[in-house]
């Protein structure tokens, strides 16, 4: 299972308080919805140790990610999680294969080509991999930051509103389409949408964070 | 122009540079992403040189390291020599007074950087220092370069400390800004004004880069 309840304060801003439990060893998505400034963003970050809760814990299986309480703390880095930001957050400076290539250092060279020119024709984006991300579409650059998330097989993957880049046409297409690659993954997906549609199409489960006063 | 003092010169500057670039990076990138409350009495501190007169850092730089002091003991015992009235002397008190020079143009650099782009890194696996090598500097760069070149033309022409520190010993411690006031002593206005010339012909030069950088980073 992958469990958690935290709670944190920001200065001169709402109290954010939220959890949720989800299965943590096959495909399963987890759409955390509520309104905005309710702490959906904040939740996902401490799911991926990118924020301290002030109180409360991230369990991942067996493994205790964060127990404020306990004062254990586990880095980014060693959890093993996507996180797809909602924007692109492309590496600027990098192609688009080396942005997707990027968590794939310590894999040989053929390997890492493999996965990347895998990844790209799967997410219909092979024919873009040597652009800039400052060539691309708002629509291009979310498929990159997938493939680039997806790449080095997260353990969990974390999605804040995948899909807000797109136009609504568009949308339509990509929502069913997301949840196909996803699937791919086999593994559990938390993903963060204000969008009702969204979460009908794509949610296993809706969890609904609490509005703060 | 004095060959000794173009060539003294440009070793100070070059050296204060290097060793501004070590400890200014990492100085400046905690400043740009600690969220500690005192963040800004280290911002002062850094700020301060380029407020206090020279005399006063020079000051208290010559009679830190002098022979009495325990810096100057302890140089004194590794090397056998004092830091005052020497190179080594002159080049802590430019890289003292050119601190703010390197590491607010750094700050400035880092500050501008999505900071998504680090965590980015992060969640996928790399470390804090290998996120600094593979994203932080790669995007960064003009604004170090800038911070950089900022540093080499203010060091070059360094005055009152390098004066008060090194006193003006030709071929040790007689830098170029220190000859054209010796020239001028001397009643020797013709020299005094070539060197000047070079020294806003180069002064120049080192603003355009600077600002081309700017400039080319804002469009980017």
């Amino acid at each position: 299972m992958l469990e958690t309840q935290i709670e944190k304060r920001f200065a001169r801003g709402p109290v954010i308080r939220g959890g949720l439990r989800c299965p943590a060893d096959r495909f399963h998505v987890t759409v955390v919805a509520g309104p905005s400034g309710s702490g959906k963003t904040t939740l996902l970050r401490c799911l991926a140790g990118l924020e301290r809760p002030d109180s409360g814990h991230v369990r991942f299986a067996d493994e205790t990610w964060c127990d404020v309480a306990a004062r254990r703390f586990l880095p980014p880095q060693a959890r093993g999680v996507g996180f797809m930001f909602q924007e692109p957050a492309l590496f600027p400076h990098l192609s688009v294969a080396d942005n997707v290539g990027y968590g794939l250092r310590t894999h040989a060279v053929a390997d890492r080509r493999r996965i990347v020119t895998g990844l790209l024709d799967r997410l219909g984006i092979a024919r873009l991999a040597t652009r800039r991300p400052h060539e691309l579409s708002g629509g291009e650059q979310q498929r990159v930051a997938l493939a680039r998330t997806l790449a080095p097989r997260p353990r969990l993957l974390l999605l804040d509103e995948p899909l807000s880049a797109l136009d609504p046409d568009l949308r339509l297409d990509v929502r069913h389409q997301l949840r196909e690659w996803l699937a791919d993954c086999r593994t559990p997906v938390v993903l963060v949408t204000h969008d009702r549609a969204d979460a009908d199409t794509l949610a296993d489960d809706v969890v609904t964070m609490p509005v703060n006063v | 122009m004095d060959a000794a003092a173009v060539r003294l010169t440009c070793t100070l500057a070059a050296a204060t540079t290097a060793v501004l670039a070590v400890i200014g990076l990492p100085l400046a990138h905690w400043l740009a992403t600690s969220r500690w409350r005192g963040r800004f009495l280290v911002e002062s501190l850094v700020a301060l040189p380029l407020v206090l007169p020279p005399t006063v850092l020079g000051f208290f730089i010559l009679v830190g390291l002098g022979p009495r002091s325990p810096v100057g003991r302890l140089y004194e015992a590794a090397t056998g020599g004092t830091l005052p009235f020497s190179f080594a002397g002159i080049l802590v008190a430019s890289v003292v007074s050119n601190l703010p020079f390197a590491v607010r143009p750094f700050t400035a650099a880092f500050t501008g950087m999505d900071r998504r782009l680090a965590e980015a890194s992060w969640c996928l696996g790399e470390s804090r220092w290998r996120t600094f090598w593979r994203v932080t500097l790669p995007t960064c760069w003009p604004g170090i370069l800038a911070g950089l070149v900022l540093t080499f033309a203010h060091a070059v022409g360094e005055f009152g400390v390098v004066l008060m520190v090194g006193g003006s010993i030709p071929g040790v411690t007689r830098t170029l800004a220190l000859t054209i006031y010796d020239d001028v002593q001397a009643l020797d206005y013709e020299s005094a004004a070539r060197t000047s010339l070079w020294l806003v012909a180069f002064a120049l030069a080192a603003m355009a880069v600077v600002h081309a950088l700017e400039q080319w980073r804002r469009r980017s």
